[in-house]
């Protein structure tokens, strides 16, 4: 019988991850930007006299830092997963506990609440901030908003989604810059480059444009995907990111 | 006990160690030694599970350490002082270590106050001295208080009373039944600690055995003889079938090295030289055994490994 606890081991790779200036510098960037940002282009929408738009989704509208906010979590991802091998602190956490599997899932289940709560603040305040720009506008979210609770929680599943691929892909390539480089790519580079050839292929393959159907709260126009093959596409990347990072994982180290 | 089963690893199609089989019994330290590229290293990774071998087994009490059902009790480990981040403070980053191997929250404070980190355990390593890293992974190793030890060059970056506090720490915790596997290129510092030696080379296992017969079987049995009549003794040894040949430098820089005349006189016991300098009048000024050392050892049979 192992004296060693699934959760000592989730908690050990949260004291990891916490105790690290850069981790908590960057979950903090990642929140202000995030607010800032949909803080500042709410307000320039709330001085405009039509400042409801009937093309943009009022969600996605409210939290337009999203789109800095990913990439910053993408990195924070990555973050959490190459600076244990870039300060060797991975090998001493397999000597304490060597079974992979077991700690592969703790690193996991830490990323997963670290990122979890850095994208659940950077939603739950670009609402706030961006709802007290245009409060009393037409662009204002009320409780008659279709889907609005779940448009909620696609965005900060979008988040989660984006860190946990980063984390990925830091375990896969283990080092930081070309995990920063490959987020940056499968972000802003990848879509550019589908679109070019195909706008359809794009909303249906894309990440990003999948990841974004999560936090729309209007019906999908023709040439983008559904809800539900959006949802399933950007699982289908998110999860090939993590495959990639577990199986480097169980690599010699 | 610690046991390496023809141990094969390669990287990239050059083997960095091949075949490697040795023991490392409970209760007693046993060196690793070898050059650099030797394959000390390897083993060590290969013994603790973070890298798999291609061929051969390696045991930590009978069996892979990956197995090991309390890994952080059974196995304590210093391969590199610098597997430290260097934002993350001595405390915290013992305190996630003893997280992940199920230990208790006090030893933290206990092994940081045992290596004479205490106080600076909330400074970040990366303002550490390498001193202060090396005791810091020394911590790690011994925060499970664990019955195994794998040491690689422990003694780094210590300073003299950093290496005679070690090496007390290493003989109380051989002398309670730990089994200690201590790497490093400082011979004359193993030798004052390990009971075994195991000799690595290019890959293979060279030699392995207890200290004190490996001493005595390879290390040249002689004596320094200084006389006032040089050419009368070295006739009376070479008639007398002793080896002699000029002594040299005894390090002690006041110039009794070769240039004083000293000779070193082997293939004699100590009985038969006292007998021919009494019995021909050769009053000796200097009448030394030659101090045995691992490092003669070792030259000995690295030198007969490139004959």
């Amino acid at each position: 019988m192992s004296d060693i606890s699934p959760p000592a081991v989730w908690r050990s790779e949260m004291v990891k991850l916490t105790s690290l200036r850069s981790t908590t510098t960057l979950a903090c960037a990642t929140n202000a930007a995030s607010v800032l940002v949909s803080g500042l282009v709410s307000r320039a929408h709330s001085s405009r006299p039509n400042a409801s738009d009937s093309s943009t989704d009022p969600v996605v509208g409210s939290l337009s830092g999203i789109v800095l906010a990913e990439l910053l979590i993408a990195i924070l991802g990555a973050l959490a997963a190459t600076s244990d091998y870039s300060s060797n602190t991975v090998r001493l956490s397999l000597i304490a506990s060597p079974r992979r599997t077991r700690l592969l899932t703790a690193k996991l289940g830490a990323c997963a609440t670290l990122i979890g709560a850095v994208a659940l603040a950077a939603v739950a305040g670009s609402i706030l901030v961006s709802q007290w720009f245009l409060h009393g506008t037409d662009a204002a979210l009320t409780t008659s908003t279709p889907h609005l609770p779940r448009a909620l929680l696609g965005a900060v599943t979008y988040l989660l989604g984006w860190g946990l691929a980063g984390f990925g892909t830091g375990l896969a390539v283990r080092r930081t810059a070309p995990a920063v480089g490959i987020v940056v790519i499968l972000l802003w580079i990848l879509p550019a480059v589908l679109s070019a050839y195909d706008l359809t292929l794009a909303n249906y393959v894309a990440p990003s444009a999948t990841g974004q159907e999560l936090l729309t709260t209007t019906a999908p126009t023709p040439g983008e995907p559904s809800l539900l093959v959006a949802a399933l596409s950007f699982t289908c990347f998110v999860a090939l990111c993590l495959a990639a990072g577990r199986q480097s994982f169980q690599r010699d180290t | 006990m610690i046991e390496a089963v023809n141990l094969t690893k390669a990287y990239r199609g050059t083997r960095a160690i091949d075949g490697v089989g040795f023991t490392a019994p409970a209760g007693r330290i046993t060196g690793l030694v070898g050059p650099n590229g030797a394959g000390k290293s390897t083993v060590m990774r290969l013994l603790l599970g973070l890298e798999r071998p291609d061929d051969g087994r390696a045991l930590i009490n009978g069996r892979p350490f990956t197995e090991s059902a309390n890994p952080a009790r059974e196995v304590g480990a210093l391969l590199d002082a610098a597997w430290a981040h260097p934002g993350r403070s001595a405390q915290s980053h013992l305190r996630m270590l003893a997280l992940a191997g199920g230990l208790p929250r006090r030893r933290v404070d206990e092994v940081l106050e045992l290596v004479e980190l205490q106080a600076v355990r909330r400074g970040r390593a990366g303002t550490y001295s390498l001193g202060m890293l090396q005791r810091l992974g020394i911590a790690t190793a011994l925060l499970g208080e664990p019955r195994v030890l794998i040491l690689d060059e422990p003694t780094n970056g210590l300073d003299p009373t950093g290496i005679r506090w070690l090496r007390d720490v290493l003989r109380g915790l051989r002398d309670d039944g730990v089994t200690v596997l201590i790497s490093s290129h400082l011979l004359s510092e193993l030798q004052q600690i390990a009971d075994r030696v195991v000799l690595l080379d290019r890959g293979r296992l060279l030699v392995e055995d207890d200290l004190g017969p490996l001493l005595a079987r390879h290390a040249v049995q002689g004596f320094r003889v200084l006389v006032r009549r040089r050419p009368r003794l070295l006739a009376l040894l070479r008639g007398a079938g002793a080896e002699v040949t000029d002594a040299p430098d005894n390090g002690s820089g006041d110039g009794s090295g070769s240039g004083s005349g000293a000779v070193l006189v082997t293939g004699i016991g100590i009985e038969r030289l006292s007998d021919l300098l009494a019995e021909n009048d050769l009053r000796p000024h200097e009448l030394t055994p030659i101090a045995l050392s691992l490092d003669d050892v070792y030259a000995t049979l690295l030198g007969l490994r490139d004959e």
